[in-house]
């Protein structure tokens, strides 16, 4: 071993890319006919919107690429490994990471590949990039997280799905956020929740996957708090804050409350206040953006660290959850001065989305159709609204005979 | 053999009304499913989970889909394993 076994692996530094675009949540539900009134139940305020020419390989390029022009030619080539995570994945055998590499300008001796289990895929990314990092010292792993959702047009979850890509780099000097402090706890239960048979079909049965994310919760808390020789209590004196997937943040809520149900909250611990003060901070991110799968739970987890204490480490409590199912908690530690670390960079990326009407989402969203993975010949049309973004944005040029051909739009 | 499922339907039944005051009993009919009822998701999550933990039972969430009926809801309750401790 070269290294000592509790030697600090983590977050160095994040990005975040979720489209140029949005549509509200409330917009979307009255053009679809839904009752309005159930937007409050489900807590989306925006749902992150792709170009024409944007899929999961150019909206991971676009954030990725924000991370690593802060890198001098030293700490480039520090970048060992590319671990790619989507459920957005575009070929069955050529992984999404060798496109994504390409288009990042990677060193040669990097490695890649593509890394899939349904919304948990994000934090897998996570902890192997830890895992690869922790055996090689010095060296960087860039872990992206990456996925669009497919429509699910005129159901509830429509609004309160998103596009999406996070992306974190990992080393042994975790200036943002500290992973290896704790044993996790782990579940898994065969379902079919929600699953992704074909490109552009999503299968879903709403009731299966709330309780299969709730019914994997509980287990998952007991095992991180048997391997830690902790007990449930740990659960509401352990955590500075929380962060969980999100499908939609009225599920956190749901999760939060079935905590407080199965785990017995201390005397004078009280439910509304309790979520405000360590669950909320995690759902600012993700309610403008939507559900984007893979990369929920790190979106999650960098809108707790963007609303953490400045002053002081924060411990944060993570709860992730694939369908299908795996479901994992751990604990990690948001270090001090990450809060302005992460910066203003990741408000300003989705304060300044251009707001479409959900006649133009409709238009996008058949467009998205256009270029889904299993498509022969397209070449996407640059949309009215692709000037908005400011800085570069990768773009699918076209396909030809399956091969996907990307360019930078500066 | 055929679970008894009379205590597990008043407990869901309850529920519902709980959520829905509106409702007359005639109102909630075995075969209605909980979405026909006017609940959203999150609804029928604290129905299920909280019926569960009403009669001290581990639902197993492979057996509640979007398509159950009330009926249905109260049968897969009642086949539904005790909780330790449960009595």
């Amino acid at each position: 071993m070269n290294r000592a076994p509790d030697a600090p692996i983590g977050v160095e530094a994040a990005a975040v890319y979720c489209g140029s675009l949005s549509v509200s949540a409330r917009d979307l539900m009255s053009h679809r006919g839904l009752d309005v009134c159930r937007a409050h139940s489900i807590g989306a305020a925006k749902r992150a919107v792709a170009l024409p020419d944007e899929d999961a390989v150019s909206i991971a390029a676009t954030c990725a690429r924000k991370l690593l022009d802060s890198l001098d030619a030293e700490q480039r080539q520090s970048i060992r490994w590319l671990v790619f995570a989507t459920e957005s994945g575009l070929d069955l055998s050529k992984s999404a990471g060798t496109y994504l590499w390409d288009l990042l300008d990677l060193p040669a001796a990097c490695g890649t590949f593509e890394l899939k289990q349904a919304c948990h895929g994000g934090v897998a990314a996570l902890e192997v990039g830890a895992a690869l990092a922790a055996v090689a010292p010095g060296a960087r792993v860039l872990v992206v997280a990456s996925d669009a959702s497919t429509a699910l047009t005129g159901t509830y979850a429509e609004p309160s799905q998103g596009v999406g890509a996070v992306s974190m780099l990992i080393s042994n000097s975790p200036s943002l956020l500290r992973l290896n402090c704790s044993t996790p706890g782990l579940h898994s239960r065969h379902s079919h929740d929600f699953f992704r048979p074909t490109p552009t079909l999503d299968k879903m049965d709403t009731d299966q996957s709330l309780l299969t994310y709730l019914g994997c919760f509980g287990p998952a808390f007991r095992d991180f708090a048997e391997r830690n020789n902790t007990t449930s209590d740990s659960y509401f004196m352990d955590f500075d804050l929380l962060a969980m997937h999100t499908p939609f943040p009225g599920m956190v809520r749901g999760a939060h409350r079935q905590a407080f149900r199965e785990f017995g909250a201390p005397l004078g611990t009280e439910f509304e206040a309790d979520f405000r003060a360590r669950v909320a901070p995690s759902l600012e991110y993700p309610s403008i953006v939507g559900n984007i799968y893979s990369a929920t739970i790190l979106l999650a987890i960098l809108s707790a660290v963007r609303n953490s204490k400045a002053s002081q480490p924060s411990r944060l409590g993570v709860y992730s959850y694939g369908s299908g199912s795996t479901a994992e908690f751990f604990g990690c530690v948001v270090q001090e001065g990450a809060r302005d670390l992460l910066g203003p960079d990741v408000d300003d990326c989705l304060s300044d989305r251009l707001e479409v009407t959900p006649d133009h989402y409709d238009t996008l969203s058949k467009a998205a159709r256009a270029i889904s993975a299993g498509v022969q010949w397209a070449e996407p049309e640059l949309d009215m609204a692709s000037t908005v973004r400011q800085g570069p944005r990768a773009r699918l040029a076209r396909i030809v005979d399956y091969r996907r051909v990307y360019e930078w739009q500066t | 053999m055929q679970a008894d499922d009379k205590p597990a339907r008043e407990v869901v039944e309850a529920r519902i009304s709980s959520a829905l005051p509106e409702l007359t009993p005639e109102d909630i009919r075995s075969s209605s499913t909980l979405s026909e009822l006017g609940l959203d998701s999150m609804e029928r999550l604290d129905i299920v989970v909280g019926s569960a933990d009403d009669l001290g039972v581990i639902v197993d969430p492979r057996d509640f889909t979007s398509s159950n009926t009330i009926g249905d809801i109260a049968l897969q309750l009642a086949r539904s394993p005790r909780r330790s401790g449960a009595t």
